[in-house]
């Protein structure tokens, strides 16, 4: 405990006070302000409670109950009280803890703005929360974006006793989704089950079942043929395994931590789409002297059709790559540009690496230090990667790794990056194209970026 | 679907008919339907009376090809049409046409009994496939569902068929009981017959525009049977001439020569 010692000017210094010598046992716990909530729902996160001895840990396990109940998002304004037991039943050293908790209104309605990459959309969110007492979560949402996208989706939640911190979610969605780079209207209606847990600390997991609909239609008089191939419908009925390990200190400019996430796709649990994709990323942050942080990053997926059909994927299933936001980052490159094209339609691949070096830094000479000067860091990159339609059939295998590994593009440069609150990053960054074939789009000078995920 | 409207557009006609070209139709055995197959009967008249070269693709999803939902789809060069009258024009842009020689009167002519085959025999056709309960359930359903596996099977005929009732409502053709069709195709068939009388061909003594709608039309409806109900074979048996000009034209440009 650090001792203060006083000086003249200074206001009385405040006796150091051990709170690990004081004894207590917690008599009661009780929770006011529940109306619809059920008791047994929070009595268990309360039950660690009782089994504290000294003041600090009570201390230390109230802070941490309330973030907990502030997790359940079932209610705002939680306050803590702890006294010593006044009553005539009090044990010696007989403490209470009153939390006190203001419940949800039932209905949360908003509009909010998103943005995607390179996009940006309006949101009407409606959201009940705490439905009947436990929880539970229904929430209503139609999107719609700047490039005539349109989405709507109802979901509801419920949060899973256990030591996992697991939920269950149910959905319906109804997508359109124009794509003008490769020129088609991408709609999916369909319904998506989802179980979350954590199996460890940071390492959560998502499985899912996705059953939909989807249509792909040309999207203009002159989208390539390529493209009107692939258009129809066809129903995808898939398995989903997304795993998150995520020991970064925050997403947005982490300074140090590993990021891991790998997500597995089986679509052909019935249905007519047929495949097999797998993506993964890897990133880990080091932090160095004067604030700096060394990135790296690496990407890679592959798609395998699990059989012939024309139905068995489409390009809305492929990986593309290029670009200055988004899953495709690769700066100093057109958005999804990199690989096969036809007339000006971008078409993908089905496998694809990439990975990036960066050099984070500060504004220099504490510009705006400790107020608007953290929203920005300065960056020195370097990024790589390839994209090819081949996929890792055992007969191509050699042949595709080497298609990957031989004329892969790369790009240098420097930027600013701007920080939007914790969800969204913008970055201005001036490029020069180091490894590229004749026929690529490159971004030689001022990109500009906007979105969630980033290279 | 996307309604992209092709008529406006200009045909380069500096280049020559491409050799490539290529028609994409649906699966003839198992997937095509009635109305399908006399637009596609139709055009391969017309390519093959142009003389113009073609090859035949056989595709699960070819009518969300084109964008309109119509079939066949005619890709050639940098074009992809679905439309006889689209196809019309982009031989025309190469030089090549039936009816150059027609003069203006016979030309309007041409075009309102190419527009009664359409309406008629067309709007007949897809009447007798997707509203008739027991054509469709027997025969539709099937045919369109083939590509697909549980649930479009059954989901990609019912919004089809939503589709084409309310297309057929706007006509007015909804409402119609099947002997009404019935007596409008009849009308539409000796319209036809008088029109082609004892000449070999409708207009003037070449084929045109019109010998290769009415053969499609003609032929399909001859050679298809749906249920006793709609037989429209029966119907066209009734005028002698246009049996006989369909069994001529068949033997002209399908037989084994070309």
């Amino acid at each position: 405990m650090a001792k203060q010692t006083p000086t003249e000017t200074t206001s009385t210094s405040l006796p150091s006070f051990n709170f690990q010598g004081v004894p207590v046992r917690v008599d009661s716990v009780s929770v006011e302000g529940l109306i619809r909530t059920k008791d047994d729902y929070i009595q268990r996160h309360l039950k660690p409670l009782f089994k504290v001895t000294t003041f600090e840990d009570l201390m230390l396990k109230a802070t941490e109950i309330r973030q907990q109940l502030e997790r359940l998002e079932c209610f705002r304004d939680i306050g803590i009280r702890i006294d010593t037991n006044k009553t005539a039943q009090a044990t010696l050293n007989g403490y209470t803890v009153t939390f006190r908790v203001k419940e949800f209104r039932r209905f949360i309605g908003g509009v909010n703005t998103t943005v995607g990459a390179n996009e940006g959309s309006l949101t009407f969110a409606m959201k009940l929360p705490n439905l009947v007492g436990r929880g539970e979560r229904l929430s209503i949402d139609h999107t719609i974006g700047s490039i005539y996208n349109k989405s709507s989706c109802i979901g509801i939640m419920k949060p899973l006793p256990g030591p996992w911190n697991m939920e269950t979610s149910a959905s319906l969605f109804n997508h359109t989704l124009p794509n003008n780079l490769s020129s088609y209207i991408f709609q999916a209606t369909g319904g998506l089950l989802e179980l979350n847990f954590e199996s460890a600390k940071k390492v959560r997991h998502s499985m899912q079942y996705e059953g939909s609909w989807r249509q792909l239609e040309p999207s203009s008089r002159s989208t390539s043929f390529p493209v009107r191939e692939q258009s129809g419908h066809s129903f995808k009925s898939s398995l989903r395994h997304i795993m998150t390990l995520d020991h970064r200190d925050e997403p947005m400019f982490p300074t140090r931590g590993i990021l891991f996430k790998l997500v597995q796709e089986y679509a052909g649990v019935g249905g007519d789409a047929a495949f097999v994709k797998h993506d993964s990323e890897l990133q880990v942050n080091i932090p160095l002297p004067y604030e700096l942080v060394v990135q790296g990053s690496l990407k890679m997926g592959v798609l395998r059709p699990l059989d012939n059909s024309i139905l068995s994927h489409n390009i809305h299933d492929l990986f593309f790559l290029g670009g200055p936001s988004g899953p495709s980052t690769l700066r100093g490159f057109d958005m999804k540009s990199i690989g096969s094209k036809s007339q000006k339609d971008f078409l993908g691949g089905r496998a694809y690496w990439c990975t990036a070096l960066h050099l984070y830094s500060r504004l220099p000479l504490s510009v705006g230090r400790g107020t608007w000067g953290d929203y920005f860091r300065l960056h020195a990159f370097l990024n790589a990667g390839n994209i090819t339609s081949s996929t890792f059939i055992p007969e191509d295998f050699g042949t595709t790794c080497q298609t990957l590994l031989q004329d892969f593009r790369a790009a240098y440069g420097l930027g600013i990056g701007f920080r939007l609150g914790n969800a969204a990053r913008v970055e201005l960054n001036y490029c020069f194209p180091l490894r590229f074939l004749k026929e690529d789009s490159i971004v030689q000078g001022v990109q500009f970026g906007i979105g969630i995920d980033f290279l | 679907m996307a309604t992209t409207p092709q008529l406006d557009l200009t045909f380069n006609s500096k280049d020559p008919w491409s050799s490539d070209t290529v028609m994409i139709i649906p699966l003839e055995s198992s997937q095509v339907l009635m109305p399908e197959s006399a637009s596609i009967l139709s055009i391969h008249a017309f390519l093959k009376m142009c003389k113009l070269p073609y090859t035949v693709r056989e595709m699960l999803n070819a009518s969300s090809i084109a964008g309109n939902g119509k079939v066949p789809v005619l890709k050639s060069g940098p074009y992809v049409l679905s439309e006889l009258e689209s196809i019309i024009q982009l031989a025309a842009a190469k030089s090549v046409s039936l009816s150059a020689n027609l003069g203006l009167t016979e030309k309007a002519d041409l075009r309102a009994y190419m527009s009664l085959i359409h309406i008629v025999l067309g709007n007949a056709m897809l009447y007798a496939v997707w509203l008739d309960e027991f054509v469709y359930r027997n025969i539709t359903i099937h045919r369109v569902g083939s590509p697909f596996n549980f649930p479009l099977k059954y989901l990609v005929p019912w919004i089809q068929r939503r589709r084409t009732r309310a297309q057929l409502k706007g006509l007015k053709w909804a409402e119609r009981k099947p002997e009404e069709v019935k007596r409008e195709v009849e009308t539409c068939l000796v319209s036809l017959s008088e029109r082609l009388g004892d000449g070999e061909y409708f207009f003037g003594t070449g084929p045109t525009e019109l010998d290769a709608v009415a053969f499609g039309y003609l032929f399909t409806m001859i050679t298809t049977t749906l249920s006793p109900e709609h037989n429209f074979g029966q119907l066209v048996k009734q005028q002698v001439n246009l049996v006989r000009f369909c069994q001529r034209l068949e033997k002209e440009l399908f037989s084994s020569g070309n």
